[in-house]
């Protein structure tokens, strides 16, 4: 069974980075170059998606933002956050929401990614 | 003598005693023919044991010679002489205490012969004054020396303390452009560890082509990122200066101000229009940008936008930038370019940002100015003359 992961980034060489990771994966990916497109895409696929893979900096609504409307709208759904700009105090305040479940810094591995993106769907099931 | 005149003469010399200096009459040998009371009690005698006498009883023992000579050279060529005129004059109590006096000489023909009026001051209270002020004038003058050279120490400290402070805040720029930087560089360089990784597996050769390709583009990205970094770190001459596009310059600093300013909420864009060249340092003309940039943002609280313009204006180079912000109270529009002047929070920056723009703009005989914008919000313009301005302008020189 085919599982989704919605990757919000606004970077379309990142999101096909991801892309290219997760493929072989059981995951499928569903891209959003911002927080909006992502808000849509959630509104028409409320339960297909497994996990949210989003980026911090983005033009209009940031990471933050995002993290903290999926929490309200979708508290059960996974996310890990990924950002070129490694911040201790980002990653603390960012893990201290219930739905992010990693906090990961560009560049990372094929491995850890596909782990990491496993592991956070599976605590999904746990909070289910 | 007739009544008449002993009553003249009585009148005369009750006025002579009561005059308040002391008054003295001496013949041509030195004899004191006349003393009034005030001078017999200014030397402590009674007028009686005055007269007579020769009138070195008056001086300190040492002067006694020098003043006969005077009294010969005065009697040879006698003029009035204001009192006390240029010479330090003592006279000698019959206590033998000193005081310093003033004289004023006149001399007069008599029946007797001739004879000479001293009219004598005891200034021993002006001197006192005027030596008190002479030592109160040495104070003051040491005073405003020791003012003068702490307030020209203080200005040096000042500026070695601004200078420093200068420093610190372009390494701040320079570690907000680096974590900007080290954003810009982690993207591509995350693309390409991905597409290396499916490389490594991939068994298409075609694939495996255009996987190279893609590696190959951000490598270059990569590269490029890098080299301008370095001519960050390199300060360079004033010499070295290059024709710059500000256009590219612009972006290059919009570029980095959104990636590297924490300001997801603030839209920033840029309406380039054509524009002629300028001399300057690239890295500098884009720090300029991304300084008013950076504070353009920074003014508005919430979500807004910041507007980049650039036009060419008579051979000069303008670039506006309009932020959605409250714009800037009419007191600080004549301040924000003052060194350490912000309006803004301690984390922010020590308030040099706009101050370091003003000197690097005016360093290329630019000018920078800001109003606020009719709806509302700050409007920087910076104007730069373009290249061939410049060389005129050196050709006239």
């Amino acid at each position: 069974m085919k599982h989704h992961a919605l990757v919000v980034d606004d970077e379309a060489d990142v999101r096909s980075a991801i892309r290219l990771q997760l493929k072989g994966s059981r995951f499928e990916v569903l891209e959003a170059e911002n927080v909006d497109k992502a808000i849509a895409i959630l509104a028409d696929n409320p339960i297909s998606i497994d996990v949210i893979v989003c980026d911090v900096r983005m033009p209009g609504k940031s990471g933050v933002d995002a993290v903290n409307y999926f929490l309200q709208e979708y508290p059960n759904t996974p996310v890990v956050v990924l950002t070129g700009f490694p911040d201790v105090a980002l990653a603390v305040d960012f893990m201290k929401k219930k739905n992010v479940v990693d906090f990961l810094t560009k560049p990372v591995d094929r491995d850890k990614l596909v782990a990491t993106v496993e592991r956070a769907a599976q605590g999904r099931k746990l909070f289910e | 003598m007739t009544p008449e005149i002993d009553a003249r003469t009585e009148l005369y010399e009750m006025a002579l005693h009561a005059a308040p200096s002391g008054i003295v009459v001496v013949d041509e040998r030195g004899g004191i023919r006349f003393a009034n009371r005030t001078l017999a009690d200014m030397f402590g005698y009674r007028i009686e044991e005055l007269l007579g006498q020769a009138v070195e009883i008056l001086l300190p023992v040492e002067h006694a010679a020098t003043h006969r000579r005077h009294v010969e050279d005065y009697t040879q060529r006698p003029q009035p002489r204001p009192m006390g005129s240029g010479r330090d004059l003592e006279g000698q109590h019959r206590d033998g205490r000193r005081f310093p006096v003033e004289i004023g000489l006149r001399s007069a023909q008599t029946a007797s012969g001739r004879a000479v009026v001293a009219t004598v001051v005891d200034i021993t209270r002006r001197k006192a004054i005027e030596e008190r002020l002479r030592m109160h004038e040495t104070q003051l003058e040491a005073l405003v020396a020791e003012r003068t050279r702490e307030l020209r120490e203080s200005q040096l400290e000042k500026e070695r303390v601004v200078e420093q402070l200068i420093q610190a805040e372009k390494m701040t720029a320079v570690g907000t452009l680096v974590s900007g930087i080290g954003h810009e560089i982690n993207n591509p360089l995350y693309t390409i560890l991905a597409t290396a990784e499916a490389l490594a597996v991939e068994p298409s050769l075609a694939q495996c082509h255009a996987y190279g390709l893609d590696i190959l583009r951000h490598v270059k990205d990569i590269a490029e990122i890098v080299r301008n970094l370095s001519r960050y770190a390199q300060p360079g001459s004033c010499h070295d200066l290059q024709r710059v596009n500000v256009n590219a310059a612009v972006e290059g600093a919009v570029r980095l101000a959104r990636r590297a300013i924490r300001a997801d909420a603030v839209e920033i864009r840029i309406e380039a229009g054509p524009v002629p060249d300028i001399l300057a340092k690239a890295e500098e003309v884009q720090q300029v940008i991304f300084n008013v940039v950076r504070n353009a943002v920074q003014a508005i609280a919430g979500s807004g936008r910041v507007d980049v313009r650039t036009r060419a204006d008579g051979g000069w180079v303008g670039v506006t930038v309009q932020d959605s912000g409250p714009g800037i109270t009419a007191e600080n529009l004549k301040r924000v370019f003052d060194p350490f002047f912000t309006t803004k929070g301690p984390d922010e920056g020590e308030g040099l940002g706009l101050y370091i723009v003003r000197q690097i703009v005016t360093r290329y005989r630019g000018t920078i100015g800001v109003e606020n914008a009719a709806g509302g919000g700050a409007r920087f313009l910076i104007r730069f003359p373009g290249a061939d301005v410049v060389n005129r302008a050196g050709e006239h020189a």
